[in-house]
């Protein structure tokens, strides 16, 4: 499903070229579990959001199920992006200004889906995460672990292959945390592929595969 | 997807209260003013809607080139109907001349009245309705007159006045008709009209000036045509520029040409020299317009500042958008849509504003002239929700664009600063244009004022204070005379016909004996203590003495006329005797020296004084100093024994200052955008300087705590905010003093010019408010105790 080949990832500041990602190959096949691990300032969140297609590699070559993403442009990564890839934060990252529902509802928005296959998907979504009653709260009348909930819910709703998971058990208590655990586990057995950045030992072992990072290097 | 965006931006508008609140009021304020020239527009473009004609009837008009440049004149020749009328293109030809005014008398009542002249042909081209009398014949013969309804109204009642006779200055009329007042505004505006063949008899009788193609009279003459046919103007034109070739306009250095103007450009098209009825000068030189932008554009200006000044707090949810797919084309929309309906709140602030001005607005704009202001109209309404669109452009594609810009990465992990360099300049830039031109309306109000000030001020060469002034009405003058110079504290009583220093004139055309020379003067009736009263020395000559009461055969004039007049050859038999207009020949008994009859004239105008009871209108009681006030009421007393009338007594002073309406109307206009501007900038520099403090707090805290005191904090913060004050000034002072320096210079008036003292007034006002603004704010926030501070984070 994705390729990186000699995947490179500088700043240039006054000249000096600052690395971040050094020579990064990887294979991730679809329905795959990964977890990147490694100490903070590795790395790790710049590799998710470079297969995120939020962010551009410096150097190499990134093919996404066989297409050369490092060729494309903006409005193709953005297409690409939006119809594949789910994001979950650790820091949920909901819009304060729109309810429960109204985040669900927004990536749906972007995707001109018509406003009665939306009403039938979020709907969908509300009961399978068990939040109908939330639909009209505020993510600030909510406790981390919900809004996580809510981001995850949020991140599956276009139905996307990948789902990238920076830290997502970062903010939350240990229960709270295994809740969102078991929640991507679950999508990952019913095929979705997933990526997740964690420091959690525990956590990693949801995976079927762990990745090092270390100083933008991948350790074996 | 629509209705997400409106949903979040209404609650965006709910939850940023200070955010909105000021942009609100800002644009409410900048869009108000657009509005006014909306409404001021529809009031302007409904002028002679009523005219069944209007599309095909043209006005000729001249274009007059001399050394000093262009100058479009309203007024024509007579004499180009006598080519026109063989003219196969156009259908009618009517000829109007404006200069029937004066005062009506019919038996011992006299009303003052303003007309034209108009031929047989003005109804055929104009659409007016009549009560009484044949439109066909009514302005056929000479000394005929046709009365507007208002007119008949005031001097006739309810009787119909048909086949009365009126008499005049140009001599006695026989009314011949009556006419409905139209249902709508018309640049045309008359009580009455006399017809033109009147003109060409007293012409005849060599009692008017009789030279024909003669410019330097200026003649108010006006010629309308009828031109069905579109495809026929230039056919007119064409002849109408090889009429001006064969012209003479016995002036040097001038050359004249003539064109057409449609009827529909008479109000609001180019502004002319010599027009007749009302124009919305303002218009015609964009001036007002630019105004106008000057006071959307820094509200919208405030918006962009202030929402990229919040860009902070929305980076979070732009990054958000864009990672869950949002495009740019999405989140600009977005944003535009936000300001959208942040300017309809704004137009609903708008229209309570216009709706609270509108009315003398419009009057401050059309001087001069009764208007029947109409209500915003449907469409009125529909450009308004444009308006409000346009304003959201306006406002929003800057921010809307920067904030689409944003890596979403970096706004997630807030380094985007609202300080970014391009953006903090662009702020610091828009907040230096506001204040620049808030310093503008500063200045510009602060000349006006001085020169109005000046104007009340200026020596009129007569005593103004202390001397009472009434319309006698219905009061003879010997019997007023009579009863007011017995009471005690009055000093002295005379009469005049019209109030001297104010704009009340008129005039009259005089010449020698024996000369063709003619000479514009203005005529004023007096009584015999009337120069005494008023202080007037008399330099040559005689003054009045009572037998001469009533006798029109002498005159005294002063010395402006006699200079003038004196340059004209003249046998020295004639040389004290001269014949006016309308035929009267007078003898010049003496000259006194000048007095500004008109105000505030660059040069005094050369005056005619009579001894003519039967002018006089008014009456001027000067009284002992003390206790006027006190006085004036006992004067009520003795007039209520004289008279049912009121008692309509005002100083002299105040008749004056009524004379310069039109400054006092333009500091209004000034003074009403001046204090929107101000407004507009104070509220953007309040929102700038809120949220950059608020991203200082905690570096306030931490200095406070290593022991810096309140008023370093404060000056710490302010300085920013000063010095853009600073450079504000320092671009508005040149440019608003180069502005409005030749704008004054150019008036008819007398110009005093701007002082520094205007300068730093109109400066210390600007940092006063501006400063007051930012003291309110930076103190706030130098006086939270550090520990709250510090623990915000
Ligand atoms: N926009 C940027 N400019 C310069 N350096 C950056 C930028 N973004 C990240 N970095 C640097 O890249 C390194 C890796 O960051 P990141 O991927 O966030 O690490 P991790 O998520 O593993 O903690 C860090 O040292 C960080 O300072
Ligand atoms: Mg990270």
């Amino acid at each position: 499903m994705i390729s990186l080949q000699n995947i490179e990832k500088y700043y240039t500041n006054k000249f000096v070229k600052t690395y971040v990602l050094r020579n990064i190959n990887l294979e991730i096949e679809e329905g795959e579990f990964i977890s990147i691990m490694g100490p903070s300032g590795a790395g790790k969140s710049t590799l998710l959001y470079l297969l995120g297609m939020l962010d551009k590699p410096s150097d190499g070559e990134y093919y996404f199920l066989d297409e050369p993403v490092h060729k494309f442009n903006d409005r193709k990564l953005s297409e690409l992006h939006k119809s594949y890839i789910g994001f979950v934060f650790q820091q949920y990252h909901l819009i304060e200004e729109l309810t429960v529902y109204e985040n669900l509802e927004t990536p749906l928005i972007y995707q001109k889906m018509n406003s009665k296959e939306r009403k039938a998907r979020v709907g969908d979504i509300l009961d399978r995460f068990n939040i109908v009653g939330k639909k009209d709260l505020f993510p600030n009348q909510l406790s981390g672990g919900q809004q996580q909930l809510v981001g995850v819910a949020r991140a599956v709703i276009s139905e996307p292959k990948l789902i990238l998971a920076d830290e997502p058990t970062g903010n939350l208590h240990t229960d709270q945390g295994e809740e969102i655990m078991k929640l991507l586990k679950n999508l990952n057995e019913k095929g979705t592929t997933v990526i997740q950045v964690t420091h959690s030992k525990v956590n990693a072992a949801y995976g079927n595969r762990i990745v090092n990072l270390k100083d933008g290097w991948i350790e074996r | 997807m629509l209705k997400n965006y409106f949903k979040t931006g209404l609650r965006n508008i709910s939850k940023h209260k200070l955010f909105s609140f000021l942009n609100i009021i800002g644009l409410s304020i900048g869009m108000s003013v657009t509005l006014l020239i909306i409404v001021v527009l529809e009031n302007a473009s409904n002028f002679d809607d009523f005219q069944k004609n209007k599309e095909s009837i043209y006005r000729v008009y001249t274009e007059e080139t001399n050394p000093d440049g262009k100058m479009s004149w309203a007024i024509t020749f007579p004499e180009l109907t006598n080519q026109l009328e063989l003219n196969e293109s156009i259908e009618k030809i009517t000829k109007i001349n404006s200069s029937f005014r004066g005062a009506l008398d019919y038996k011992a009542k006299e009303l003052n009245f303003n007309g034209y002249f108009a031929d047989s042909n003005f109804f055929n081209v104009f659409s007016y309705e009549f009560i009484s009398g044949n439109p066909k014949t009514a302005l056929m013969d000479p000394y005929k007159i046709i009365l507007s309804e208002e007119t008949a109204h005031k001097i006739f009642g309810n009787k119909d006045p048909f086949g009365e006779t009126l008499n005049t200055k140009f001599g006695d009329f026989t009314v011949s008709g009556v006419i409905k007042e139209p249902d709508g505004n018309s640049h045309l505006s008359f009580g009455v009209l006399g017809s033109y063949s009147t003109l060409s008899t007293l012409r005849n009788k060599n009692l008017l000036n009789k030279e024909e193609w003669n410019w330097e009279a200026k003649n108010p003459e006006y010629i309308y045509l009828v031109i069905d046919n579109k495809n026929d103007i230039s056919i007119v034109r064409d002849q109408l520029s090889i009429i001006a070739k064969q012209i003479e306009p016995l002036v040097e250095d001038v050359t004249l040409s003539f064109d057409l103007q449609n009827m529909d450009d008479i109000v609001l098209g180019k502004q002319m020299a010599g027009s007749i009825g009302p124009t919305f000068a303002f218009l015609e030189s964009m001036i007002f317009l630019s105004l106008t932008l000057m006071i959307l554009l820094p509200a919208c200006f405030n918006y962009i500042n202030l929402s990229i000044a919040r860009s902070l707090g929305r980076g979070k949810e732009i990054g958000i958008r864009k990672i869950l797919g949002g495009n740019k084309k999405q989140l600009v929309l977005q944003f535009i849509i936000e300001t959208f309906i942040l300017s309809l709140f704004a137009l609903i602030g708008s229209m309570l504003i216009v709706y609270l001005i509108k009315d003398e607005f419009i009057t401050l704009l059309a001087s001069g002239s009764r208007l029947q202001i109409i209500d915003i109209s449907f469409t009125g309404y529909l450009l308004g929700i444009l308006l409000a669109l346009v304003t959201a452009l306006l406002a929003g594609i800057i921010p809307a664009v920067y904030f689409s810009k944003q890596n979403p990465l970096e706004s997630l992990a807030s380094k985007v600063k609202p300080g970014t360099f391009g953006a903090l300049s662009l702020r610091k830039g828009l907040v230096v244009i506001q204040f620049a031109l808030s310093i503008g309306f500063l200045i510009g109000i602060s000349a006006f004022v001085k020169q109005y000030s000046h104007a009340l001020n200026f020596e009129m060469g007569f005593p103004k204070e202390n001397i009472l002034v009434t319309h006698l009405a219905d009061v003879n003058f010997n019997i007023f005379n009579n009863e007011f110079q017995s009471q005690p504290g009055v000093k002295s009583v005379s009469f005049s016909s019209t109030i001297p220093g104010s704009w009340d004139n008129s005039t009259t055309v005089v010449r020698h004996l024996d000369s063709d020379d003619s000479l514009e003067v203005q005529e004023i009736s007096v009584d015999e203590k009337f120069l005494e009263e008023f202080d007037i020395n008399l330099i040559k000559g005689n003054g009045f003495n009572s037998e001469m009461s009533g006798n029109n055969g002498f005159a005294i004039v002063n010395q402006q006329f006699e200079k003038s007049f004196g340059r004209f050859n003249s046998n020295s038999d004639n040389k004290n005797y001269f014949i006016t207009e309308s035929g009267r020949t007078a003898k010049i008994i003496g000259v006194v020296e000048d007095f500004n009859k008109t105000p505030l004239q660059k040069e005094s105008k050369p005056i005619l004084i009579w001894f003519n009871p039967d002018k006089y209108r008014y009456a001027f009681v000067t009284l002992e100093s003390d206790n006027v006030y006190d006085l004036r009421n006992k004067l009520k007393k003795v007039w209520a024994g004289l008279s049912s009338m009121n008692f309509e007594a005002k100083f002299l002073e105040h008749y004056l200052e009524e004379a310069y309406n039109s400054f006092e109307n333009a500091i209004k206009v000034l003074g009403l955008q001046g204090v929107f501007v101000m407004v507009i900038s104070c509220l953007g520099l309040l929102g700038m300087v809120v949220f950059s403090t608020n991203n200082r707090i905690k570096e306030i805290g931490i200095r406070k705590v290593l022991g810096a005191s309140e008023g370093k904090l404060i000056w710490l913060l302010s300085k920013s905010f000063l010095s853009l004050l600073l450079i504000s000034t320092a671009i508005g002072v040149p440019i608003s003093y180069f502005i409005f320096d030749r704008m004054l210079s150019r008036m008819r008036y007398e110009y005093v010019g701007i002082g520094l003292f205007e300068i730093l007034a109109s400066v210390s006002i600007l940092f006063i408010a501006g400063g007051s603004v930012i003291l309110w704010q930076t103190k706030k926030i130098a006086s939270i105790n550090p520990v709250e501070n510090l623990r915000s984070e």
